[in-house]
C-alpha cells in the first residue's frame, strides 16, 4: 500500500488479510493522486502487470504503456469520462505483459474531489478477468460455429467457414479432417490467418497424406477416437510426432506452441477431427478450450451426420424417380380407394392413357368397352390387400380398345399417412403369342414329321407283307425316296433354326455373279414343277455380290417353292432383277392367293403360319422364311413382301452389290 | 364278310396312298379323301362307308369336328371312326372326337388292319 497521504487508514493485521485476498482473486489496487500525477501500485498489481515488485515507474503516461493499442482509446475515453461526469470508472481492457503476453484486465476505480469539484484522488482495482474472456470467447465462437453448422446441408462449405471463424480467437491454425468414401483421410478444411500458409499447408497434405496405420499424429486419434491437448508443445514430441525429416522441418518452422485435436463421432466412430494449433508462444490452450473443442466436434459431428442422411435420402430419392421414369415395365401407383395416383411413363405407354387421364380413373377401368370384367383387377388388389403381395395375369383394354395380356405384380404398403398399392405391369402379349406359336410349333412340328415318317415305314410294311413282283417293289422304292427326302428337308430346317438360334450357322461367303447364280437356281426349281413356268428378266446387269452361295440358293429355291405352293389357280411366276445406286434387288411375283395385310408384317418372324380361310392345304413347318430373313440379313441384305390378297405376292430381296471392288482395283 | 367300303381322310397323299394299298391288299375297297371338308356332304351323295379312317390335323380342318358332325347326325353317328394322329394325347383326342377308336402315327400295318376289321365286325354285329 502507499506510502503516505493516503486518506484511508487500515490496521495491519486488516492489510495483511487484504494482500491475501488480492492475491488470491488476482487482484492489484492502485491509487492515483491526479494533481501530482503519481500512481502508487500495490505489489500484487505489479504481479498482475508482470513486473517485479516496487518497479512501477508511478505516472499515467507509465501505466498506458502496458494497454494494448487496440483498447487504449477505449481506456482512455473511460478514464475522462469518470474524472468529469463523477461516474465511477469502470472498463476492460487487455494488457501486454513485459514477456509479450496478454493479458484481460477488469478496472474499477472511484474519484475523488476537492472543494471546487475538481478530481483529486482516485482509487481503484484491477483484476485479471484473462480465463473469463477466453470462455465468454469460446462459447461466443461455439454460438456462431452451432449457427453456421445448422445453416447449411453442403457440411464442407461449413466446416470451411467454421475453420475460418476460429482464427484468430480460437486458434492461429484450425483444420478440419475428414475419412472419405475411398477409406482416406481428407483435408476438407483449412484455415490460417495468411492464405498462403492455407495453400502450403493443402500441398503439404497432398505431398504426406494421412496413413491410418500410423502410430502418431491424426492417425492415432482416429484409432483411439480421444482428444489430445498438447497445452506445451516441447522439442521432444515434435520429434515423436514427425514422420521424416522433412516434416520434422516443417513442424519446427511451423512453430506450434499449443495444439488440440478432437475426434468428430457419428454413433462412436471417428469420422474426422478438428485441430486448433496455436503458434503465439503466449497462448497454451488447456482443459477449458478442450472441451469447447469437443463441443464444437460434436455439433460439427451432427451437422455432418444431417447432410449425409440428407443427401442418401436425396440419392435414393433421385435413383427410385430414374428408375420409375426409366423402367420398361409400367408401374402405377394406386390409393386405398383404387384411383391412380401416379404412373411412370411406360405405363402410359401401355395403357395409352396420360398421367393426367389415368388420376381420374379406377382399377376397374381397363375392362373394355361395356365388360363386365376388369381384366381381374380388383380380385387382384383384393388379393395383394389381403396378402400384402400379390401376381397375377390377366387381359385389360388399352385407350385404343387394342386387348394387351398383362402380368401383374402388387405390393401393398402401408404408410403413414395412407396406405398404396404399387403395381408393376409387365406386358406379356407377345411372349404368350410366342408361347401359343412354339406350341402350335411342336404339333405341326410333330404332324409333318410323322407324316413322312408314317408313309415310310407304311411302305416298308408293305414291300415285306405284300409285294410279290419287281414291278410294284421299284414304285413303292420311289415313293419311298419321295418320303426320305421330303423328311430330310424338314429335319434340315430344324438344325438350321437351331444353329440360327444357337448362332452356329456357318457362312462360306464369296464373291459371284448374281444373275448366273439366279440363273442355276431358277433352272433346278423348274426341274421339280410341271404347274408353273418360271419367267427371268434380268434389268440388272450381271454384278457382283459377296454371298453364300448354298444359303442364297436355299433362300431363293424357298420363295419360289413358296409361290408355287401358294398359287395353284396360276401357271407362272416371274423371277427378276433391277439396280439401285448401291444394291440389286431380286424379286419373286407370283399370282396365287396373296398374303392378308396384317400376316404381311409376322411373314418373316418365328413359328407363324398365316392363319385363316385362305391357309389351304400348305404344309410346312413356318420356319422358311424365317431362315430366309436371317440368312438375307447376316448376308447384309434386306427382305421384304408386298401382297394383295387374292391378285399375289411379291418378295423382294435386296443385297449390296460388291462388284465396284473390281473396277477400283483395275484403276 | 362281303367287300366293306373304307374312307380314308387325310390332306396327305402318301399316307392316303399308303393307305389306300393296305386296305386293298386285305380285300377292303378303299376311297381317298384327300378334301376333308368334302367328307360331310358326300354321306349323303355316297353310299355310306362301312368304317372311316380319319386324319386329325389337317391344313384348314380339323378332323375332330368332322367327326363330331358325323357322330351327331342321327343316321351316320352308327358308322365306326378311327381318327389318325401323330399327337401323344391320341386317346384324349379320340374322345374329343366322339370317335370310336384312334390309331397313333406312324403306326403298324398289322395294327391298322387288326383295329380296322375288329370295327368292321362290332358295325355288323350291332
Amino acid at each position: 500500500m502507499g506510502k503516505n497521504s493516503n486518506p484511508n487508514t487500515y490496521s495491519s493485521k486488516e492489510r495483511e488479510r487484504f494482500k491475501l485476498g488480492q492475491q488470491a482473486a488476482q487482484i492489484g489496487t492502485f491509487e492515483w493522486d491526479i494533481r501530482e500525477n503519481k500512481i502508487e501500485w500495490t505489489v500484487e498489481l505489479e504481479t498482475l502487470y508482470g513486473i517485479p515488485p516496487n518497479t512501477f515507474s508511478g505516472t499515467y503516461h507509465d501505466w498506458i504503456q502496458f494497454i494494448h493499442p487496440d483498447d487504449l482509446i477505449q481506456v482512455e475515453i473511460q478514464i475522462q469520462k469518470a474524472l468529469y461526469s463523477k461516474a465511477p470508472y469502470q472498463s476492460e481492457f487487455r494488457i501486454i505483459k513485459p514477456d509479450g503476453s496478454i493479458r484481460w484486465i477488469l478496472g474499477k476505480g472511484e474519484v475523488q474531489y476537492d472543494k471546487h469539484k475538481n478530481p483529486v484522488w482516485m482509487i481503484g482495482v484491477n483484476m485479471d478477468i484473462t480465463e473469463r474472456k477466453q470462455i465468454e470467447n469460446n462459447m461466443r465462437f461455439l454460438s456462431q460455429a452451432s449457427k453456421l453448422l445448422s445453416s447449411s446441408l453442403d457440411y464442407i462449405i461449413t466446416l470451411e467457414t467454421v475453420a475460418k471463424l476460429a482464427v484468430p480467437h480460437i486458434g492461429d491454425w484450425c483444420a478440419v479432417d475428414i475419412i472419405n468414401e475411398h477409406d482416406e483421410v481428407e483435408l476438407v478444411a483449412v484455415a490460417h490467418s495468411d492464405p498462403e500458409k492455407v495453400q502450403w499447408a493443402k500441398e503439404l497434405r497432398a505431398q504426406y497424406p494421412i496413413n491410418l496405420s500410423d502410430q502418431h499424429g491424426l492417425a492415432n486419434i482416429f484409432r483411439t477416437g480421444k482428444s489430445e491437448l498438447y497445452s506445451v508443445i516441447s522439442d521432444q514430441l515434435i520429434k515423436n510426432t514427425a514422420r521424416n525429416e522433412d516434416e520434422l522441418r516443417i513442424f519446427e518452422e511451423v512453430e506450434f506452441t499449443s495444439v488440440i485435436v478432437v475426434p468428430i463421432k457419428i454413433r462412436r466412430k471417428t469420422i474426422g477431427t478438428i485441430s486448433l494449433v496455436a503458434t503465439n508462444q503466449h497462448r497454451h490452450y488447456d482443459q477449458k478450450d478442450l472441451e469447447m473443442a469437443e463441443e464444437l466436434a460434436s455439433r460439427a459431428a451432427l451437422a455432418i451426420e444431417n447432410s449425409r442422411l440428407y443427401k442418401t435420402a436425396q440419392t435414393a430419392q433421385k435413383n427410385y424417380e430414374s428408375l420409375f421414369q426409366g423402367m420398361a415395365d409400367a408401374v402405377l401407383v394406386v390409393d386405398e380407394y383404387g384411383y391412380y395416383l401416379n404412373a411412370n411413363p411406360a405405363a402410359e405407354k401401355l395403357f395409352g392413357f396420360k398421367l393426367k387421364e389415368l388420376q381420374n380413373m379406377k382399377i376397374g377401368d381397363f375392362g373394355g368397352e361395356g365388360s363386365a370384367t376388369d381384366g381381374g383387377l380388383s380380385t387382384h388388389f383384393a388379393q395383394a390387400r389381403a396378402n400384402g403381395s400379390y401376381q397375377s395375369e390377366g387381359v385389360i383394354y388399352r385407350k385404343d380398345g387394342l386387348p394387351r395380356q398383362i402380368e401383374v405384380h402388387t405390393t401393398y404398403l402401408k404408410q403413414d399417412r395412407r396406405n398404396v398399392f404399387s403395381s408393376v405391369f409387365r406386358d406379356i402379349t407377345q411372349r404368350k403369342e410366342l408361347e401359343n406359336r412354339k406350341d402350335e410349333f411342336l404339333s405341326i412340328a410333330s404332324h409333318e414329321l410323322k407324316t413322312p415318317v408314317t408313309s415310310i415305314k407304311a411302305y416298308a410294311q408293305i414291300l415285306r407283307k405284300y409285294v410279290k413282283t419287281e414291278e410294284r417293289t421299284s414304285e413303292y422304292v420311289k415313293n419311298l425316296n419321295k418320303q426320305i427326302d421330303k423328311l430330310d428337308q424338314l429335319v434340315q430346317d430344324l438344325l438350321d433354326i437351331s444353329k440360327i438360334q444357337s448362332g452356329k450357322i456357318t457362312y462360306n461367303e464369296e464373291e459371284v455373279y448374281l444373275n448366273e447364280t439366279i440363273e442355276d437356281i431358277v433352272r433346278d426349281m423348274q426341274h421339280s414343277t410341271d404347274t408353273h413356268i418360271i419367267q427371268t428378266y434380268y434389268q440388272a446387269a450381271n454384278v457382283l455380290v459377296q454371298i453364300d452361295k448354298y444359303r442364297f440358293s436355299q433362300v431363293l429355291s424357298n420363295i419360289i417353292s413358296n409361290a408355287i405352293k401358294y398359287s395353284p389357280q396360276s401357271d407362272h411366276l416371274i423371277v427378276s432383277t433391277a439396280h439401285t445406286p448401291k444394291t440389286v434387288i431380286i424379286t419373286v411375283q407370283d399370282f396365287g392367293i396373296g398374303i392378308p395385310a396384317e400376316a404381311q408384317q409376322h411373314l418373316f418372324e418365328r413359328f407363324y403360319r398365316v392363319e385363316g380361310k385362305v391357309r389351304e392345304s400348305f404344309p410346312g413347318f413356318g420356319l422358311g422364311l424365317f431362315i430366309a430373313a436371317e440368312i438375307i440379313h447376316r448376308l447384309n441384305g434386306e427382305i421384304w413382301v408386298e401382297s394383295t390378297e387374292g391378285k399375289g405376292s411379291t418378295f423382294y430381296i435386296e443385297l449390296p452389290v460388291t462388284g465396284r471392288k473390281k473396277r477400283k482395283s483395275s484403276v | 364278310m362281303n367287300q366293306s367300303t373304307i374312307w380314308v381322310v387325310d390332306d396327305d397323299e402318301s399316307i392316303l396312298q399308303v393307305i389306300s394299298i393296305i386296305l386293298e391288299q386285305e380285300d377292303l375297297i378303299p376311297l381317298a379323301i384327300n378334301e376333308p371338308q368334302k367328307v360331310v356332304s358326300m354321306l349323303e351323295t355316297h353310299p355310306i362307308p362301312n368304317l372311316i379312317l380319319l386324319d386329325v390335323l389337317m391344313s384348314g380342318t380339323d378332323g375332330r369336328d368332322i367327326s363330331r358332325t358325323i357322330k351327331n347326325h342321327h343316321i351316320h353317328k352308327s358308322i365306326p371312326i378311327i381318327i389318325m394322329t401323330a399327337d401323344i394325347q391320341a386317346e384324349a383326342k379320340a374322345s374329343e372326337a366322339m370317335a370310336d377308336d384312334f390309331i397313333r402315327k406312324p403306326f403298324d400295318i398289322d395294327e391298322l388292319v387288326d383295329k380296322v376289321k375288329q370295327h368292321l365286325h362290332t358295325g355288323i354285329t350291332t
